[in-house]
Parts: C-alpha cells; sequence; structure tokens
C-alpha cells in the first residue's frame, strides 16, 4: 500500500574490516517512493544497497522490513520475493549459459511453476526488447545488452521494492533514455526504487526524494531533488560537481560543473 | 578549483619522431609464455559462442550429443589393439566431416594432446639403462650420449599410445567444435549429475576466461609501457605480485557471485528447467554410439 513503511534503518553502520563504509544512517523508505542516492565513489552507495538486500548484516544498528527486523531472514522467500538487487557489474549477475536460463533463474529458485517461469521470461524478453538474445551466452553481449539482461533477470521475479547500482554506467545514451523510461513504468506500477548514482541527471529525472552520501560515508541530505539537486555547497562539499575556472580574454570565469551547474561566479 | 602545475621536465614536446615507423615491443619469455598459454587454453577448451554450421551433430539433441561424445570417448579407453582404435578415429572423422567441422581447427585442437602424449612416448625408444637392450633390440644409434632402440615392440608401444589419444581427444574437440557452449552444458544438465556440479562446472568455466582475460590485459599494459624485454628474474617478480592480484580479485569476484545469487532466491539447491523429450534421431544416435561402446569392449 502507497506510504506504508517498507524499510526503517536505525543507527546503520558497516565497515569492511577497519574500513568504515557506512556511518549513523536512520532512514524510512515507504512503499511507491523513488529514492535515488547520489554520492561520488567510494562513499558506501553499494554498501547500502547490499543492506537494503539482507546480503550484508550491518556492523552497528537495526534494520526492518515492513516491520520485522532483518538478519538470517533475508533469505526467506518472502523476503526474495519482493525485493531485487541489480548489481553494478553485470558480469557478476550473470552466470547461466543463456539469457533465457539467466532469466528462468530468480523465479524458478523461489519455486514457481515451470509454465508461470516461462510465461513470464517470455513478456519480460519482449518488453525489453531482448527476444532476438535469448539463446546468446550472457557473457557473450555488450555493455548495454548486459545491464538490460541483468535488470530484465531481476524484473522476472516481479520485486515490490527494486534495488539498482549505478544503472546508467557504461551505458549508451539511447539505452540511458530506455533506462529512464523503465523507471517511470516501475512508478506508475506502485513499485518503491532506490537508485544508487552518482549521475544527477538521473536523479533529476527519476527521483521523489534525493539523499546524498559524502566522504564521510554519512547521509548528509535527504529531501526534495529541487532542494537538494540545486544546493551548490552540499554538492560540491559531497564531491558530486566541481568548479571549473577558464578565462575569457583576460577575465576569469569560474562556474560548477555538472548536470545543475550554476553560472554565478564571474572575477 | 586547485591549479595543476606541470613539473618542469613535462613541459615541451620531444619533436617529430626520427624513425619510420613504429617500434614492435619485444616480448620476453613471460609475456611469451603467458600468451601462449592463453592462446591453447582458448583454442583447446573454448566452445563456440555463436551457432556453428548446420550438420549431423548439430541436428542431435544436445543431451545425446555430449552422452554419445562421453561413449565414443569411453570406448577409446577400453579398445586394446592399434586397429579398431584406428577405426575409431577414422569414425570421428567422418562425424566431423558430416556435421561441417573444419579439419584444421579440430587439427590445431587435438594437437597440443599430441604433442604431450609424444612427450610420454619419445623415451620409450631411450636406452637409459645402457648395455644390450632388454627386448632384443638392435645396438641402436647414439643421439645426446643415449642409445635410442628401435623395436617392433617399442614402436606399437608408442604408435597404441598415440593413436589412443587421437581417437580419445578427437570425439571431445569435434563436440566443442559443433556445439555452442550454451548446447554443451544444457547437455551437461541432461546427463544424470547432480545440476549443482553443472552449474559449478559452468561458472568455473565462464570465470577462469573472465582471468584469463585479466591476465592478458595486465600482461600487454606491461608490455605497452617496456622497451627492452626484462630480466628473467624481474619478471618472475613482476608474475607473482600479479597472481596475487589475481587470487585478489578471483575471491572478490566469487563473494559477489554468491551475493547474486543469494539475491535471486538461491539457498544452496538449484532448480532449473525440465528439458523437453527426445527424438527418435536422437535415440538413433544413441543406439548406434552405444554398439561402439559394446563391441569396443571386446576389441
Amino acid at each position: 500500500m502507497k506510504g506504508e513503511e517498507v524499510y526503517r534503518l536505525e543507527g546503520v553502520s558497516f565497515s569492511y574490516g577497519e574500513v568504515p563504509a557506512l556511518r549513523d544512517v536512520d532512514l524510512r523508505i515507504g512503499a511507491g517512493d523513488n529514492i535515488v542516492v547520489v554520492g561520488a565513489n567510494g562513499t558506501g552507495k553499494s554498501t547500502f544497497l547490499k543492506i537494503l538486500d539482507g546480503l550484508y548484516q550491518p556492523s552497528e544498528g537495526t534494520v526492518s522490513f515492513y516491520g520485522r527486523r532483518l538478519n538470517g531472514s533475508a533469505d526467506s522467500k518472502a523476503f526474495r520475493e519482493r525485493v531485487g538487487l541489480v548489481f553494478q557489474e553485470p558480469d557478476v549477475q550473470l552466470f547461466c549459459p543463456t539469457v533465457f536460463e539467466e532469466l528462468c533463474f530468480g523465479p524458478l529458485q523461489l519455486g514457481l511453476e515451470e509454465d508461470e517461469v516461462r510465461a513470464r521470461v517470455e513478456d519480460v524478453l519482449s518488453m525489453l526488447g531482448l527476444t532476438s538474445l535469448r539463446d546468446r551466452a550472457p557473457y557473450s553481449l555488450s555493455a548495454g545488452e548486459k545491464k538490460k539482461v541483468a535488470i530484465a533477470s531481476v524484473l522476472t521475479q516481479n520485486p515490490d521494492v527494486l534495488l539498482l547500482d549505478e544503472p546508467t554506467t557504461g551505458l549508451d545514451p539511447r539505452t540511458q533514455v530506455w533506462l529512464m523510461g523503465l523507471l517511470y513504468e516501475f512508478k506508475r506500477a506502485g513499485k518503491t526504487c532506490v537508485v544508487a548514482t552518482h549521475d544527477l541527471g538521473l536523479a533529476e529525472d527519476v527521483a521523489d526524494r534525493v539523499m546524498v552520501l559524502d566522504e564521510s560515508h554519512r547521509i548528509v541530505a535527504d529531501g526534495r531533488p529541487v532542494d537538494i539537486l540545486y544546493d551548490k555547497e552540499l554538492l560540491l562539499g559531497a564531491n558530486l560537481i566541481h568548479e571549473h575556472v577558464h578565462r575569457h580574454g583576460k577575465m576569469v570565469h569560474a562556474h560548477s560543473h555538472g548536470p545543475n551547474a550554476l553560472h554565478d561566479e564571474h572575477g | 578549483m586547485a591549479q595543476v602545475r606541470l613539473p618542469e621536465w613535462m613541459n615541451g614536446t620531444k619533436g617529430p619522431a626520427r624513425t619510420t615507423g613504429l617500434m614492435r615491443p619485444r616480448r620476453g619469455f613471460l609475456e611469451k609464455n603467458i600468451e601462449g598459454v592463453s592462446f591453447l587454453v582458448r583454442e583447446m577448451v573454448a566452445p563456440r559462442v555463436r551457432s556453428p554450421h548446420k550438420g549431423l551433430l548439430q541436428s542431435i539433441d544436445q543431451r545425446a550429443r555430449v552422452g554419445g561424445t562421453l561413449l565414443l570417448v569411453l570406448s577409446g579407453a577400453f579398445m586394446k589393439e592399434i586397429g579398431p582404435l584406428a577405426g575409431l578415429l577414422v569414425l570421428t572423422l567422418v562425424l566431423a566431416l558430416l556435421s561441417s567441422v573444419s579439419f584444421s581447427a579440430l587439427f590445431k585442437r587435438v594437437l597440443p594432446a599430441l604433442v604431450l602424449a609424444a612427450v610420454v612416448a619419445v623415451p620409450l625408444f631411450f636406452d637409459l639403462i645402457g648395455g644390450q637392450a632388454s627386448d632384443g633390440g638392435t645396438a641402436g644409434v647414439e643421439v645426446l650420449g643415449y642409445r635410442v632402440v628401435f623395436t617392433v615392440e617399442r614402436l606399437g608401444t608408442a604408435g597404441l599410445l598415440m593413436t589412443r589419444v587421437a581417437a580419445m581427444v578427437t570425439p571431445v574437440a569435434v563436440l566443442l567444435l559443433s556445439t555452442r557452449e550454451s548446447d554443451l552444458f544444457k547437455g551437461l544438465q541432461g546427463l544424470p549429475v547432480p545440476s549443482f556440479f553443472v552449474t559449478a562446472l559452468f561458472m568455473t568455466f565462464r570465470y577462469v576466461f573472465v582471468l584469463l582475460k585479466v591476465v592478458e590485459d595486465t600482461s600487454l599494459s606491461r608490455r605497452a609501457r617496456t622497451i627492452d624485454p626484462s630480466r628473467l628474474g624481474d619478471a618472475q617478480r613482476w608474475f607473482a605480485s600479479r597472481a596475487g592480484l589475481l587470487v585478489e580479485r578471483s575471491l572478490r569476484s566469487s563473494r559477489e557471485v554468491a551475493m547474486a545469487m543469494s539475491s535471486r532466491g538461491f539457498t544452496g539447491r538449484i532448480r532449473t528447467l525440465k528439458p523437453n523429450g527426445l527424438k527418435a534421431r536422437d535415440y538413433l544416435w544413441i543406439g548406434f554410439v552405444s554398439f561402439v561402446f559394446f563391441i569396443s569392449i571386446g576389441l
């Protein structure tokens, strides 16, 4: 149901040995939310998504899913049916001999009947325009095709919550537009989406809510896209945009660089 | 914005080069070996990614094809004489011909195995103990201070070994050249082997090539920054450090793959789609290779 609390994170921290990846994260995610988590490389975005997918247990703090604390129950069928993660690197996600089998893998593990699995896979292949690739080996595909297949392999599970890690990385402009269209459709279908990216353009196009992870591995801002994506100081501090200085004859011209660049400084 | 200042030695350019063309970096001992091993692995074991030409084997179900090849290999293991082994080899070559498999590609895949077999066979001709050959051979000829003795028995043993290797490796090479990789693993899934083993085999196979690509790229990047081949000791030290990196990357990949599987509902037991039924021609093929297998036991 729209607005119902799906996730609640309280004081969540995670570290790889001595190296911190995420610190003191407190947040709530409601059903149907479209959240984009932005942050520079190495700020903990992928770790954050893996915690939401129950793959990592926080070093400190708690994560609840529909009011129940996530621990070993993350492997339960009920959780896996509802949450799907698209990894940043499609090569680790695509491990079956053919695209068709790759798309069958998730629903089969969740115990769906074969007929239903085949029907779902045919629908998803057709929806994403992948029918011609059905018998190809996933590793022999181009980067854009691999990404599409990785997304398709999660969609056949029909998750209520879709987690996407850097979905636009390595995609050509046409596939990026296709991805935005897909995210709009999810939104219309009432799904919850959490996208981790450093692509501010994507955040502006698809998000209802933007969160910023900075280099201290903390969430330093959480709000409406219009409030976050035009806050130049915030974005500069989080290393999401940079200042650029160039010369027009004797005049030095400085402005920020990024999708929401402001040409407001001249010297 | 922070200004970047180039050090003094980086200012200016070197001007036009006086050479007539690009210098081709020379490959050292290590680079040659890495490239050679990588080429050999690809040539010997990599099946086709795309659809091969149409032919006899391609018209048979993958499970029957893989099972039939296994029976041909076992037939080669059971035969005791050169004649039947040569017959099996000819039969396999006819299958290759009917399946539009290129003989040159087939030869490239079988050759490394024959070379290895020859390495085992050649010492049969050396009389290392000295004196009169125990099997009554001639005095032989001197090679590098050792006596090389030719007898019918020694030639027969070496010939049997070489023919057996050729007869057992060729069916596998024909299978790899006539079958897409995806079909090969589908065929294995059809055999009475737990699906977990087939999936583990496929993943090992797939990620070996991913890691092989990393090794090749590392070697190329080193060559791109090298003019003279480095000394063997330096090359060995460099290779040891890269091997460490490779282990680290393979561990990281395996962790990520395990997580990707868990994320999609895998809990330790792999469920796969049930395969379609076999057709009359598949049963005919299985009957034929079973016949070859059973008569091979007595030959």
